[in-house]
């Protein structure tokens, strides 16, 4: 076999390795019950629950807590190292990234799915 | 019926309608033309005469569209949805032209335009490949405009027209109090006075890279049409290896284009959006990220094809496949099945299936042809040498596929989630694969960087065909001992010293320094061919720029403050709060937050930065940026950042939140009011640890109905005396108060009266104090710190520059073998 083709396959094995390697790396949409199991980097859909208190002090920029309900509607508090995002209140879906650490959520990042970005929308106003 | 209401401007949109019905039908007549103008026979001329003047018909009314469009967007032609929906009274004329891209329809426009203008210069010089590509530009051109036609079938939508009066268009997504919403049942005939004002252009579009970036972007978008119909063209006419020399400064011109208007994005990104960066592996940056990719990776295979009859397949896939990721880029954003997974990706606006339509249409075609000439694509018996350039320069845009390959797959799980729930195999395969953290992303493509960088910097020195390894190593040793030592000098100035970013930083550096050595040593400085190693060197800059900038970014904001019995990552505090004119470190800086300037909805917060040299306490360095705020009625907080640029370093900083968002939330100028009895003589602490002693208190009139209060306040500064003065009238207590020096402290006296104590003769006195309200007034606000990002910026420019020396080059090769344009 001529060197430029085991390079060439050498080279088609580490592309394979690096998509393997890949799909076990990505992160996952799950339930609070099952990111408790398995501990890992995961992303949670859910709402704000808002029978529960929110925590936030200006004063204290890098903590903003609050009771999310996720889709199998269990309740869990989550955690946000971060300013509370400014239109969090409007939101109707939120999907949070992190992970479960003890009895929280600690996110890291939060994505919220505001009824509308930008057109004026019906949901909004019956709320 | 249209003459039932009132001062509606119906003849601009008509016009439009008519235009958007011409442009369509143009290139339809068009492409029918030129299709018989590519087969042989005594029609031929008479064919391509008629294509040629549909496709010029076709021109200006893809003109007149942009007219039409923009006089309505102008004067404020509300009664048409794309105006009220996307422009505003109050929008500012060099953001007109923004709203052509805020909207579906009017991207779509912008794409045709681009098309239409590169269709009119292939028409100029004709030649035997016109008539073919054309066919394919052509189609091109159908498939557009009809996104534009608006024509509702009951089993399809056809397009959506931008010329659409709102009293037509489904109204449900509008405000039901409007009353435009009732306009079906015709109850108001004089409805334009019930439309104040438009729904205004989205805040991030109100800026200037987004007047530029759009239109460049979408120009490197159309662009890759051209190689794209060369190669078709190439297949169908069985013609399989000719194609390349015209279409060779066409790629170059797309591969500039495309580039540039990537990198725009990403300047937009960081300039004025707030994820604090330039580049987030955001899908819509991925999707216009991957055909440049494959489009570079095509371009180096298509250099291989023309020099040595090699890997003739590989170019027709990897050109082909460019424009078919440019639809499916297209199709992933506007779709809105990406509404999970990214900020701004766009929400459905029921052409999805078209653009689904139309992306099969092209793969369909690209597959038949592609199969059918298989066989036919002459490949050559002998095998590449190892130590030959194209041997390499292959591997190079396998690297560049590989890299390509897992940015779109990792972008596209939202597609794989909705394929395996459709397909209900979720038993088999997960459907609830989220994307990965952009720490995936980057620690993927950083070993494809260093194999590219390396690359990049050996294979020009190989020759065609094959050559001297020996040769090859001497003139590289150099080059690679030079490298070494520049990457150990960035080590330190840089302060880089992961080895994973030391190896990738030095083949970056390997890729600029072999590349000079490439022009002074081979080319002799020859800078008419030197294309190749221009946009290398840029490449090298760039790579440099990306690693020291996103490895070296700092937050500065970020402190080790914990609040007590808080368990606090120190690293992921990275918000600092600024009262208004109270001094805070930041970094090296000091800075204050100086207060809110006002317009409009625009707030731009005034942070003071001084920079003070502890030798000799003076100011070295002093600025003010005005991170901008939009407290937006519709999207909440838009922070735009602001940035102190430096040569070697840039001050980025944003706001993430300020008091002026939350109107409810601490009006009060005086907070933590608090009760205090006091009697001469007392001392009491105050809630802020200030002492208050009530030294005497004088009457200052016979009857013993007014006096005087005389306080001591002590606090860290020092004492100071506070008088109050206090009168009772007809037995009620006047109001009255006093602030301390420095109005931080109040006192309001709402009670006195004779002491309670038996045989004394004191007076009890009841005080309320307060504090100024320091929360009045702040920001929240992240700063960071980026290295070296000019180096990116640099070698952008230095990049497309030599895809240009190069473009020129390959447009005289062609036009020497009368193909060029």
């Amino acid at each position: 076999m001529k060197t430029n083709r085991i390079i060439l396959l050498v080279f088609m094995a580490t592309a394979l390795g690096i998509i393997l390697f890949l799909f076990n790396k990505n992160s996952e949409y799950v339930s609070f019950k099952e990111a408790a199991i398995s501990g890992n980097d995961v992303h949670i859909v859910g709402v704000l629950n808002k029978t529960k208190p929110m925590e936030y002090d200006p004063a204290k920029p890098n903590h903003f807590s609050f009771y999310l309900t996720d889709t199998l509607q269990e309740t869990r508090q989550v955690i946000y190292d971060n300013p509370k995002p400014p239109d969090f209140d409007r939101s109707d879906k939120i999907v949070v990234s992190g992970k479960m650490e003890g009895a929280y959520f600690h996110a890291d990042k939060i994505l919220l799915k505001c009824p509308s970005k930008y057109n004026t929308d019906k949901e909004k106003k019956t709320e | 019926m249209e003459d039932y209401f009132k001062n509606e401007h119906l003849l601009i949109g008509n016009l439009g309608h008519l235009a958007v019905a011409i442009t369509f039908g143009a290139s339809l007549l068009a492409l029918i033309s030129f299709i018989f103008a590519s087969k042989d026979g005594d029609q031929k001329i008479t064919w391509f005469k008629t294509g040629r003047w549909a496709f010029w018909i076709h021109g200006v009314a893809v003109v007149a569209i942009v007219t039409c469009l923009f006089l309505i967007i102008k004067n404020h032609f509300f009664e048409y949805q794309y105006a009220f929906r996307h422009s505003s009274l109050d929008l500012p004329k060099e953001y007109m032209i923004s709203c052509f891209w805020e909207g579906q329809e009017g991207s779509f426009l912008l794409w045709l335009f681009w098309q239409m203008v590169l269709g009119v210069f292939i028409l100029f010089k004709v030649n035997k490949w016109t008539s073919p590509v054309m066919v394919f530009i052509a189609l091109s051109q159908v498939v557009l405009s009809s996104m534009l036609l608006g024509v509702d079938l009951d089993w399809f939508h056809f397009g959506s027209s931008p010329f659409e009066l709102l009293r037509e268009h489904d109204t449900s997504w509008i405000d039901p109090n409007l009353p435009v919403y009732t306009m079906r049942g015709m109850e108001t005939s004089d409805y334009l006075k019930l439309i104040k004002d438009g729904n205004g252009l989205n805040p991030l579009l109100q800026n200037y890279w987004m007047v530029i970036h759009p239109p460049t972007l979408f120009l490197g978008f159309a662009s890759t049409i051209v190689p794209f119909a060369f190669a078709m063209a190439a297949l169908w006419k069985r013609n399989y290896k000719e194609w390349i020399v015209p279409a060779l400064p066409w790629t170059l011109f797309s591969a500039a284009i495309l580039g540039t208007g990537v990198i725009m994005g990403a300047m937009w990104a960081y300039e004025s959006l707030s994820f604090g960066g330039f580049w987030a592996w955001d899908p819509v940056e991925n999707a216009s990220l991957v055909p440049w990719l494959t489009l570079v990776a095509g371009l180096h295979v298509m250099l291989i094809a023309k020099s040595t009859g090699h890997s003739l397949k590989e170019a027709f896939i990897l050109i082909t496949i460019t424009f078919l990721l440019i639809l499916y880029s297209t199709f992933l954003t506007r779709s809105g099945i990406l509404q999970n997974t990214s900020v701004h990706a766009f929400t459905d606006d029921g052409l999805s299936n078209q653009l689904f339509v139309f992306m099969m249409l092209f793969v369909i075609i690209n597959i038949v042809l592609l199969v059918r000439s298989w066989k036919e694509i002459p490949s050559l018996k002998t095998e590449q040498q190892l130590w030959s350039r194209e041997f390499w320069m292959f591997i190079g845009s396998l690297v560049l596929v590989l890299s390509a390959m897992q940015i779109i797959f990792t972008t596209s799980l939202p597609v794989w989630n909705k394929i395996v729930k459709m397909t209900g195999l979720e038993n088999v395969f997960n459907a609830n694969v989220a994307p990965p953290k952009i720490d995936v992303y980057n620690r993927i493509q950083l070993p494809i960087a260093v194999l590219i960088g390396l690359l990049t910097a050996i294979t020009q020195f190989f020759k065609y065909k094959n050559s001297d390894i020996k040769k090859v190593g001497r003139s590289l040793l150099a080059y690679f001992l030079i490298s070494i030592i520049i990457t150990i000098g960035c080590v330190f100035l840089f302060k880089t010293y992961n080895p994973e970013y030391v190896t990738m930083l030095f083949t970056s550096v390997f890729a600029v320094v072999g590349n000079i050595g490439y022009i002074t040593q081979v080319l002799k400085g020859k800078f008419a061919i030197s294309g190749a190693s221009v946009g290398h060197i840029g490449f090298g800059l760039m790579l440099i720029g990306i690693l020291v900038s996103t490895t070296g970014k700092r937050v500065l904001t970020s402190n080790n403050f914990t609040m007590p019995g808080e368990k606090m990552d120190a690293n992921l505090a990275e918000n600092m709060l600024l009262s208004k004119d109270k001094a805070v470190q930041i970094g090296e800086y000091i800075a204050t937050y100086r207060g809110d300037s006002n317009i409009g909805v625009n707030h731009y917060l005034a942070v003071e930065y001084e920079k003070v040299d502890t030798a000799t306490n003076k100011i070295v360095e002093h600025f003010i940026l005005h991170p901008n705020a939009q407290a937006n009625p519709k999207m909440g907080l838009v922070a735009n950042p602001d940035t102190r640029h430096y040569i070697t370093e840039d001050i980025y900083t944003h706001i993430t939140s300020f008091s002026g968002l939350d109107p409810q939330e601490n009006k009060e100028d005086w907070a933590n009011a608090d009760t205090i009895d006091i009697s001469a003589g007392k001392q009491i602490t105050l809630a802020n640890n200030n002492e208050l002693t009530l030294k005497s208190i004088k009457p200052l009139s016979e009857k013993g109905r007014n006096f005087e209060l005389h306080f001591i306040l002590k606090n860290l500064k020092g004492e100071e005396q506070i008088t109050m003065a206090c009168t009772i009238e007809n037995n009620r207590l006047l109001m009255s108060s006093a602030i301390d020096k420095d109005k931080l402290t109040k006192f309001d006296l709402i009670d006195i009266k004779p002491s309670k104590e038996k045989g004394k003769k004191d007076l009890d006195i009841k005080l309320v104090t307060s504090f100024k309200n320091n929360l009045k007034d702040y920001i929240i606000l992240k700063a960071i710190r980026f290295p070296y990002v000019n180096l990116l910026w640099a070698g952008t420019v230095i990049m497309v520059i030599g895809f240009f020396i190069a473009f020129f080059k390959r447009r005289r090769d062609a036009r020497r073998v009368g193909l060029g344009n």
